[in-house]
């Protein structure tokens, strides 16, 4: 089913499920087993010093029922907290990640691959933020506020040496966040210094025999590991700053107020938590670190607008095409003149790197191009208006296989090409092995060889009903009897379709009708149908 | 074979435990500076419970000088924190230092024979993530594995001889701990078991769709791809939450034990102090409070290890991919001058290569033949010494393949490659000779020009760049492995010549798919179905 409406119905779909709430009670969940678990410190530290000092009238059942209600409580809110937070971030997680793809209509992505590649953890640290820093945070917030009541209500002679110390913590907290952030942009530059030096890098691996030392044009990552512990020693000098602070302030209340406070049972509660300040308090800045790829991650995603290309689109059909003074945009490739119409297959010559997956692209609209490209219509109509030609495949040199079944994988051409119309294109291009079309292909089952995903190619530009075929060197990686056996399907493909080859391999039996070079000075058409026949 | 009945799992879990043997001076002095840390910290619960002892029960002011040994403890116990902080920072960098040195020195052996196997993502990955992914699975998790294991010890140590029956408690509750998280994780593996193939292939659906971006723009089927993803997902959630729902148990049973535990020992405690509960000795606050504050390190360090768990699942990952690169070969590094070759018996073993006879005179140009697939690259790559073979040539020798690799510095480098005694003379006349003289002279700034800033070059003026970098380096022996592959007929026909005129008196063994006159050559190799054979 095809509907103009599907992206829109997705979206209602998405956000109908109660996310907010959700929300609300992971949060509420998580806050209550912070609160619980550091009432249970309070209460159990109160509790043994109430009874080691305790007359007869102490009634001792209710503090030892209370702890162990917040022992439960704490338990039952910790696992619910989980279970709902992952629930509730995997379902921001998906909202998020369709409205990413969502966004990505017509658009083509015009840096490296990886940086798309990439969106798959971002969008993971951008959906986590509730529950990995909000949650965590707002837990700390509520820890220090019951510091700070615990003081008012129980100890108020102490209640300035507390808020100072609280202040102190804010600074260290903001102090850390600040530096972090700082760091943290250095670290993702360098991380993209390094990410390219290794391409680079690897990219040379021919020539590293040639090298005159190999070891001063490898590239060293110490500069960013110094970097990322630099980071780590930020928080863990924070955190050691945070502790001492602690235990500061504990000595001085025991040597201080203590005197005002012989035999109480409620003084015990302050300094117990002070001294447990490692547990509930210092994991907060260690957490700081969540925030910081948080930002990152978010800056990432919006910048994946300024990384894709928007095209408009044409979708008329296309009779023929005729270029003048035609290049890809930004590049030194010499201009084309040419006509393109059905019947007969347009070759393209030129090495690799000469520009033929560009001309190609740039033709079907992919990338922006110079010069005019005038498009006749079946209606009779022309056009010279730049976009992307839906009525154009364009199979690319090293086809994509999806992570799917041989089903879709072939459907990406033609949605309604049927069972049989798809094993017969099969085995028209000799790819028996996939007859069964439930098998799954990509990354983690089914691995194509090199010739095979041509083949596959070939196959979704045969079911296509697309009038204008760019095949991106489609006989590369081939043997003889494959190349033979492709060369006549995209004869067959080219008697009434618009058909151009870029290749720099020229079988004998493909049927070309004419030959243009992007190396020669000028670019021209070499020769046409007649002439090679000899 | 006998490699063939070893998974590449156990390849790692193998791999893993020799490079943590290797590294095991760094990880046992972080384990040991935690260990006095944990005793510093303990002696801070001791002289605290005491001092509150004094103030609560005794009812007695605080001396400054009581104060003394809390504070010195703490003192030790915060420097204690940074100096295991630093030691494990340092073992790390370390440790990843040492790895990242490794690779290099494989790729350094085996050149493009080993970094041809991969995409340059693949490397990309290993070298920036997963060197750290072991350094953090050897530095935290194993540490830390070591800490959960005996911190428990520690503690329960200190607490039998103040009160063997909290003690008692606390033994007993402990091994139920790894039963009940064992049970939960068996449940939790099979259920992600039933559902492994579904959140295998759905999980990574995102990632798959973005890098078929073009494809899909082009094919006009964003919104259907769409809708897949948005049924993908809901499937693969509803199946990971039913997974999590039991492994979450896992953390809920320790964090169970914890928390019941402290509860238990706080009302035990509680209680005897009253005189309600009379079992064991009787207890002062002094030794309750120790005792309510040193329970929760049996827990601690295990809980500490739940956080670190990603990592080992992460590193065995990682490890898989170290186990195949990583393995003891070395090239033997000489460079005579060339005298001939009369090899019997040669043989590759990965991939199966073998020839009887193989013979190399000096001057000799040797035509390699053979369908595509069946070895010649390897052949080459054997000689060049980038993979391990029966025989190795002594001799310096170049290889020219279809792939020129211009590197992004200045003209200059691309050809000298670092070597400095390279004269601009030379290398002028180098370019003269492989009729790229006209090209530099259109350059801005000459040989100072960067290579990034000037027209990219064609695949023609690539390979006879290449051509005049083995021309100023003195080669006596030049392997060609389809150089002129990617080349139309023209350029083939132009570049082929000039090699031939260019190299002339030097070795040559050139393997290539495109015709070349067969009176260049003086000798054949042939091979097919992993044999060689020659004919003089």
């Amino acid at each position: 089913m095809r509907e103009a409406s599907s992206s829109n119905t997705i979206k209602a779909e998405v956000n109908a499920k109660p996310q907010g709430l959700k929300l609300v009670a992971t949060l509420l969940l998580m806050l209550t087993h912070f609160a619980a678990g550091l009432a249970i410190l309070i209460v159990a530290s109160w509790f043994i010093a109430a009874c080691s000092i305790a007359g007869m009238g102490f009634n001792y059942m209710l503090p030892a029922v209370v702890i162990r209600a917040l022992a439960i409580l704490r338990i039952a809110s910790g696992y619910f907290s989980m279970l709902v937070g992952h629930n509730h971030l995997l379902n921001k997680l998906a909202a998020l990640r369709l409205k990413i793809f969502a966004g990505l209509e017509n658009k083509v992505s015009i840096s490296r691959e990886q940086s798309l590649d990439a969106l798959h953890h971002q969008s993971e640290e951008v959906a986590s933020i509730w529950i990995a820093w909000v949650g965590q945070n707002a837990g700390i917030l509520l820890s220090l506020a019951m510091l700070n009541l615990v003081s008012i209500v129980l100890l108020p002679p102490l209640t300035t040496r507390v808020i100072i110390f609280t202040g102190i913590f804010m600074f260290i907290y903001l102090g850390l966040l600040i530096a972090m952030l700082k760091v943290s942009a250095n670290i993702v530059a360098a991380k993209k210094q390094a990410q390219f030096a290794i391409l680079q890098h690897i990219e040379a691996a021919p020539i590293w025999h040639l090298l005159h030392s190999y070891n001063k044009n490898a590239p060293r990552l110490n500069k960013l590991r110094e970097l990322e512990a630099y980071q780590q020693r930020q928080v863990r000098n924070a955190s050691l700053l945070l502790i001492l602070s602690g235990m500061g302030l504990l000595i001085t209340i025991l040597s201080h107020y203590s005197g005002e406070y012989l035999g109480h049972a409620e003084f015990i509660v302050l300094p117990i938590l002070l001294l447990s300040l490692n547990d509930w308090l210092t994991p907060a800045l260690a957490n700081q670190k969540q925030l910081v790829s948080y930002v990152e991650a978010k800056k990432a995603i919006q910048d994946t607008s300024t990384n894709t290309q928007d095209l408009s689109v044409i979708s008329e059909h296309i009779d023929a095409i005729e270029v003048a003074k035609f290049k890809p945009i930004d590049t030194n490739m010499n201009e084309t003149n040419a006509h393109f119409n059905k019947g007969g297959v347009n070759v393209l010559v030129g090495s690799s790197g000469a520009g033929k997956s560009r001309f190609l692209k740039a033709l079907a609209g992919l990338i922006e191009h110079q010069g005019s490209r005038e498009l006749e219509f079946t209606t009779h109509a022309q056009s010279k208006q730049h976009g992307l030609l839906s009525d154009a495949v364009y199979l690319e040199q090293f086809p994509y296989v999806l992570s799917d079944t041989v089903r879709a994988n072939l459907q990406v051409a033609n949605l309604n090409a049927s069972d049989a119309n798809m094993r017969q294109v099969l085995n028209e291009v000799g790819l028996y092995s996939l007859d069964n079309l439930d098998q799954w292909l990509g990354e983690n089952s089914r691995l194509l060889s090199g010739g095979e995903k041509k083949r596959l190619g070939l196959a979704r530009a045969m079911l296509s009903q697309a009038s204008l075929l760019l095949l991106d060197e489609p006989f590369e990686a081939l043997d003889t009897d494959n190349i033979k056996r492709i060369s006549e399907i995209i004869n067959t493909l080219s008697t009434n379709k618009i058909v151009l080859v870029a290749t720099h391999i020229l079988p004998k039996g493909l049927d070309i009708r004419q030959c243009c070079s992007l190396e020669v000075d000028e670019v021209r058409v070499v020769f046409d149908t007649k002439e090679q026949a000899n | 074979m006998i490699e063939a009945s070893i998974t590449p799992e156990q390849q790692a879990q193998t791999w893993l435990r020799r490079i943590s043997k290797e590294m095991l001076s760094g990880q046992a002095r972080v384990l040991l500076v935690r260990l006095f840390q944990l005793v510093a910290q303990i002696s801070v619960f001791w002289f605290f419970a005491k001092t509150t002892h004094w103030v609560i029960v005794e009812q007695q002011n605080v001396l400054p000088e009581q104060l003394v040994p809390l504070a010195c403890a703490a003192l030790i116990w915060i420097s204690l924190i940074w100096l295991a902080d630093n030691l494990q920072s340092h073992s790390k960098y370390k440790i990843e230092t040492e790895l990242e040195n490794r690779v290099h020195r494989v790729f350094k052996n085996k050149h493009i024979a080993i970094t041809r196997q991969h995409s340059a993502t693949y490397w990309q990955q290993l070298l920036l993530n997963n060197i750290s992914d072991i350094g953090n699975y050897l530095i935290q998790y194993s540490v830390q594995k070591w800490l959960s294991a005996i911190a428990p010890l520690v503690a329960l140590l200190v607490i039998f001889p103040i009160n063997y029956v909290v003690a008692i408690i606390l033994c007993v509750t402990m091994p139920l701990i790894p039963v009940f998280m064992v049970l939960v994780g068996k449940g939790a593996a099979a259920l992600h078991r039933k559902h492994f193939i579904a959140l295998e292939r759905l999980g990574d659906m995102f990632s798959d769709r973005l890098k078929a971006l073009t494809l899909i723009t082009t094919s006009g089927q964003h919104q259907d791809q769409l809708k897949r993803l948005n049924d993908a997902s809901n499937i693969v959630n509803r199946k990971t939450m039913s997974v999590v729902s039991i492994a979450f148990l896992s953390t809920t049973v320790l964090d169970f034990f914890a928390t019941i535990a402290m509860a238990l020992v706080a009302v035990f405690i509680g209680f005897s102090m009253l005189g309600e509960i009379n079992i064991g000795p009787e207890i002062s606050l002094e030794q309750g409070l120790f005792m309510l504050l040193t329970a929760p390190l049996l827990f601690s360090e295990l809980r500490a290890l739940g956080r670190f768990y990603h990592q080992k699942a992460k590193a065995e990952a990682s490890a898989e991919r170290f186990a195949l690169l990583l393995d003891e070969y070395e090239l033997l590094n000489n460079k005579a001058a060339f005298t001939g070759l009369a090899w019997l018996n040669f043989h590759v073993t990965t991939p199966n290569l073998h020839a009887n006879k193989l013979t190399l005179e000096p001057g000799d140009w040797v035509s390699l033949q053979g369908n595509s697939g069946q070895g010649k690259t390897v052949l080459l790559e054997a000689l060049m010494g980038f993979r391990a073979s029966s025989h190795q040539l002594s001799a310096d020798l170049a290889l020219l393949s279809q792939q020129t690799a211009v590197l992004d510095k200045s003209v200059a480098f691309n050809l000298h490659l670092g070597d400095l005694s390279v004269t601009e003379h030379d290398m002028v006349n180098a370019l003269q000779e492989v009729g790229l003289i006209d090209w530099l002279n259109n350059l801005s700034n000459g040989l100072a020009t960067e290579l990034g800033d000037c027209p990219a070059l064609s695949g023609g003026e690539a390979q006879r760049l290449a051509l005049a970098r083995v021309l100023l380096k003195p080669k006596d022996v030049v392997l060609l492995d389809e150089p002129t592959a990617h080349l139309t007929i023209e350029q083939h026909q132009e570049i082929a010549d000039l090699i031939h005129q260019k190299l002339q008196h030097k070795t040559v063994v050139w393997a290539s798919h495109k015709t070349l006159p067969d009176t260049w050559f003086n000798r054949i190799w042939k091979v097919s179905h992993g044999e060689i054979k020659e004919t003089p």
